[in-house]
């Protein structure tokens, strides 16, 4: 596959990543897509994070409800990708196995310019996926602006982690959950670590 | 010769493959899927209400503001051009930038009306309100299309950004036929 991910990589860049001179779309491999400056939601979750700062409960409510808008949000991305005649055209004829999946939807996520995802490893039988982010946009964005975080801020790549395997093993949205297990806005260094694992309500049967 | 230097940007931007990491000549910018945008900005919503939102607005703009101007610094088109012509310029550059189509309806030198052709933001919100069962909305919803235009405004009429004010007047999230934002300057 390794061959074909620096493929795809390209294929997708040579889509043409901007809008149309008619309409200014920028509709490729599915999905509608927006350019914006580096560090834009993530100026919009400082202001809320600030805002909940003094209360605990509900900033973690709040990160969760992020990370779930993200998950959903990634979910509904990769069907769409996934079903696209672009999709069709360049990676669907070199997937063979589930991780062939993983690592071709890796590489368009890694197009889009939110850092780099790299060694991911999804467990089948244990259903769960780790990968490592390479200068996340989202933590590189707030340790430059805020100093260091206390908690983890890639709420868009926790996200991303759930929402990968909701499609790959899961049945329907939700059927998962991604966290960020280590965040480089907190520690530094550069790389930010992220879990996804069957969502607990979901093992206990209550959802 | 100033909308080519518009179109021009196109081939500026470049993905760093090793990083993951992206530029618009020279800027790091990304992508955003426009589910991820619009999910996003209704959960902002729901939890800062709006004067939260008129926030995010203004940070938006300072955000594509610096961007803009970064990209347009060493343009002559760019410097030689009127006001009036950087106003078109900023809005071919909304069109590379996928944000859509919008077009000067009035224009004055303290007051300005765009109107959006296509607005993708808008079109985003309509597209998910049924599969996440939204409501139509009581109030616009194109809270970072009113940042761009702040941004592009400011810029191309040599002002800071707090110095331009655009609130949006009719939103196709409200059930209007176009979305519409008026642009009062000084």
């Amino acid at each position: 596959m390794v061959q074909q991910e620096s493929g795809l990589r390209r294929a997708f860049w040579g889509l043409g990543l901007y809008g149309d001179d008619e309409l200014g779309v920028m509709e490729r491999m599915g999905t509608t897509l927006l350019l914006a400056p580096s560090g834009l939601m993530m100026a919009g979750n400082a202001a809320l994070l600030r805002t909940m700062r003094d209360d605990p409960e509900q900033r973690v409510a709040l990160e969760r409800s992020l990370c779930d808008a993200a998950q959903w949000s990634a979910y509904t991305t990769f069907l769409e990708l996934m079903g696209s005649a672009e999709w069709t055209a360049v990676a669907a004829s070199s997937i063979r196995t589930i991780t062939d999946y993983l690592e071709a939807l890796c590489e368009i996520v890694n197009c889009w310019g939110w850092g780099k995802v790299s060694t991911p490893h999804m467990d089948v039988e244990q259903k769960t996926l780790t990968f490592e982010v390479q200068h996340s946009d989202a933590a590189e964005f707030w340790r430059s602006h805020f100093g260091p975080a206390l908690h983890p801020v890639c709420f868009a790549w926790a996200g991303v982690a759930g929402g990968l395997l909701d499609v790959l093993l899961g049945r329907r949205y939700g059927d998962f959950e991604g966290h960020e297990m280590q965040c480089a806005a907190m520690r530094g260094g550069g790389v930010c670590l992220f879990s996804a694992t069957l969502r607990h309500s979901f093992i206990s049967g209550i959802r | 010769m100033a909308n080519e230097a518009v179109l021009g940007l196109r081939g500026q931007l470049t993905l760093d493959e090793k990083n993951g990491r992206m530029a618009f000549a020279g800027q790091t910018a990304l992508y955003l899927p426009h589910k991820f945008l619009t999910r996003w900005l209704v959960e902002v919503e729901q939890a800062l209400g709006v004067e939260g939102m008129l926030s995010l607005q203004r940070s938006t703009a300072e955000q594509f503001y610096t961007m803009q101007r970064e990209l347009f610094k060493n343009s002559t088109e760019w410097l030689e051009a009127s006001p009036t012509q950087r106003l078109e310029m900023g809005l071919m550059l909304l069109r590379i930038e996928g944000w859509g189509r919008f077009e000067w309806e009035e224009l004055t030198p303290n007051l300005g009306r765009v109107w959006a052709r296509n607005n993708t933001l808008a079109e985003a919100y309509l597209e998910n309100m049924q599969r996440w069962m939204w409501p139509l909305r009581e109030t616009p919803f194109c809270w970072l299309v009113s940042g761009r235009l702040q941004a592009l405004v400011a810029l191309a009429s040599n002002l800071p950004v707090g110095q331009v004010r655009v609130m949006e007047r009719a939103c196709l999230t409200v059930g209007a036929d176009r979305c519409s934002f008026r642009v009062e300057v000084g």
